[in-house]
């Protein structure tokens, strides 16, 4: 399907050498941990906005938004408003306030502090390792497209790939990471764009896509599907996605808040995720209405056997020379600055959840700031060696899915009880957490696709949400039956002191001083 | 219990009721907590009114294509 050739391919590999070495003019800014890893507290809403959704929005989306829109219709953008946008006025207005005045590095650092060292440590091994394993799928990911589009062979085009995220990444830290998204964003919006305003062309707008397609897909045009539909019934999307699924990346989800914890003020980190929901709102005009283009515009069916492959076709049909190339670098982009994300999160959570709690306690910032780097060139040798196994999973986007699902709905139940009950306790948050993944392991039944078994297990839609809720009961029972934590441990860390104690406020300011 | 049957206008009912709660909540948040760190109070700095905007677009968009 190698179809990228002459300018378009200049474009591309323009892009792939300029990306890096904007990332490595970002080094001149970072001479501690907190530089590294939270961009020494300095950046403005707008940067984290973007690199938020540029975070959020992987090539997987691409490929598997349009797929998913060719195939259910409307009912893919789901992910993109039902699915994120509560979330994140929720995460702004309740969750990044408690984590900005934490002085946390990381969401697990949180939960230390607000529950115990074993919830804390559990937390942040389940995140490192699901970050890991993402990075694995990333690579892969970016293994296959290469392959696809320009030929290249899969391991060549992993290692180039890791090369230059490993660049800027493990020189220039957070700040390079943010920074390049935006870049990143920018060109996936104006590729994005630019697909739409063809396909619109061609199609006789909206109008014209809708008389194309309605007659034969009668159900793609609405957001809901009924609820025996296998992958997007509604109750699934309103209580699994919606309620559980993504408040759970939105608040909790470490490659997303730690740069909202790179904030300058709580303002802007509270804004920053506002301002990405209105980006977000976007985004399903770049990843789901290519779907729809296909959809409209292939009339040999054989040309797009696979629902995966309406993108590419987009892409080899409609696009003329030149914007191809800008196109795929969004490609690229969506994919690197996911990439970097993981990478530098997964770093922070290593370095200062088990490295710094359990090895090498009081050392120096040039310490932590070494190892910080190591660990993250370390991820990017472990993403390399890990991609082809994410193979084994019946599909890229849905291997992502069902990996979240394991921790997310427990991981939810247990931050929203540490930040919104002053009752839940230790013992409650570690039974809730531990049960709730437990839940979410016999329902789902991971294991089936990996040995290679047919699939038995439940809906991760629905799975998220009994896991949450099994969570959150077991938090609230065994909370109720054990002592209260002191108030003087969780004060400023539970909501309803901020808004009745006018002295917490002093004692926030003293935690966040107080470091590690 | 067979739920087949339950129109997907109730998807969009419960949507709606969803994003109006949401909008509520912000909107009920203490002005002091809203500007926590901003540089002024300026009108355009008020995050409730980013929430209801966000809120009622999405209400607009689920009542239009939600379904029947």
């Amino acid at each position: 399907m190698e179809f990228i050739r002459g300018f378009d391919l200049a474009v591309i590999i323009i892009y792939l050498a300029t990306i890096p070495l904007f990332g490595i003019f970002f080094k001149r800014y970072v001479h501690s941990e907190e530089d590294y890893f939270l961009a020494g507290r300095m950046l403005p809403f707008w940067v984290i906005g973007m690199s938020l959704i540029g975070t959020n929005i992987g090539a997987y989306d691409y490929v598997g938004a349009a797929g998913g829109a060719y195939r259910f219709g409307l009912a893919q953008a789901n992910y993109e408003w039902l699915g994120a946008i509560p979330a994140m006025i929720l995460s702004a207005m309740l969750f990044i306030p408690f984590y900005w005045r934490s002085g946390a590095y990381t969401v697990p650092e949180y939960l230390g502090k607000r529950y115990s060292t074993a919830v804390r440590t559990i937390e942040a091994l389940l995140w490192f390792f699901f970050l890991a394993a993402v990075l694995g799928v990333f690579f892969w990911a970016s293994g296959i497209m290469l392959n696809t589009y320009l030929g290249w062979p899969i391991g060549l085009s992993i290692f180039i790939v890791a090369a230059i995220v490993a660049i800027y990444t493990v020189t220039g830290g957070l700040a390079a990471v943010a920074m390049t998204d935006v870049v990143q964003m920018l060109v996936m919006l104006v590729g994005g764009l630019a697909v739409m305003i063809i396909g619109f062309n061609l199609t006789g707008g909206w109008a014209g896509l809708v008389n194309m397609v309605k007659p034969l897909h009668p159900q793609h045009f609405q957001l809901f599907q009924p609820l025996d539909s296998p992958d997007f019934p509604w109750l699934g999307i309103v209580l699994g996605l919606g309620l559980v699924l993504s408040p759970a990346w939105w608040c909790c989800h470490q490659a997303i808040i730690q740069r909202t914890l790179g904030a300058k003020t709580e303002w802007d980190a509270k804004a920053s995720m506002m301002g990405a929901a209105f980006l977000k709102m976007l985004v399903p005009l770049l990843v789901v209405l290519p779907g729809f283009f296909a959809l409209a515009l292939c009339s040999d069916p054989t040309q797009i056997t696979n629902p995966d492959q309406a993108f590419p076709w987009v892409m080899r049909n409609l696009l003329p020379v030149g914007l191809s190339g800008l196109v795929f670098a969004g490609f690229i982009a969506a994919l690197l600055s996911s990439m970097d994300s993981t990478i530098n999160s997964a770093a922070a959570l290593f370095t200062r959840d088990i490295y710094q709690k359990f090895v090498v306690k009081n050392a120096s910032d040039k310490h932590y700031l070494l190892l910080g780097r190591l660990i993250t060139l370390g991820l990017v040798g472990f993403g390399i060696l890990f991609a082809p196994i994410t193979n084994r999973f019946p599909g890229i986007y849905r291997a992502m899915q069902e990996l979240l699902t394991v921790f997310q709905g427990p991981t939810f139940a247990t931050v929203l009880l540490g930040v919104a009950w002053k009752r839940a306790n230790k013992w409650g948050a570690l039974t809730g957490l531990v049960g709730g993944v437990f839940v979410s392991l016999g329902l789902q039944k991971i294991w089936e696709p990996m040995m290679g078994l047919p699939r038995t297990g439940m809906n991760f839609l629905y799975v998220a949400w009994w896991s949450f809720l099994a969570a959150l009961l077991l938090n609230v029972i065994v909370s109720l039956l054990t002592k209260p934590e002191p108030l003087e441990k969780i004060r400023g860390l539970v909501y309803g002191f901020v808004l009745e104690d006018v002295s917490t406020q002093e004692a926030l300011r003293e935690r966040a001083e107080g470091g590690k | 219990m067979d739920l087949s049957g339950i129109p997907l206008y109730w998807g969009v009912i419960v949507t709606v009721i969803l994003y109006v709660g949401i909008a509520l909540w912000a909107v009920l948040r203490p002005k002091e907590y809203i500007y926590q760190g901003a540089p002024n109070k300026s009108r355009w700095r008020d995050l409730r009114i980013w929430a209801v905007v966000l809120a009622g677009i999405q209400i607009l968009i689920h009542i239009v294509w939600g379904g029947k």
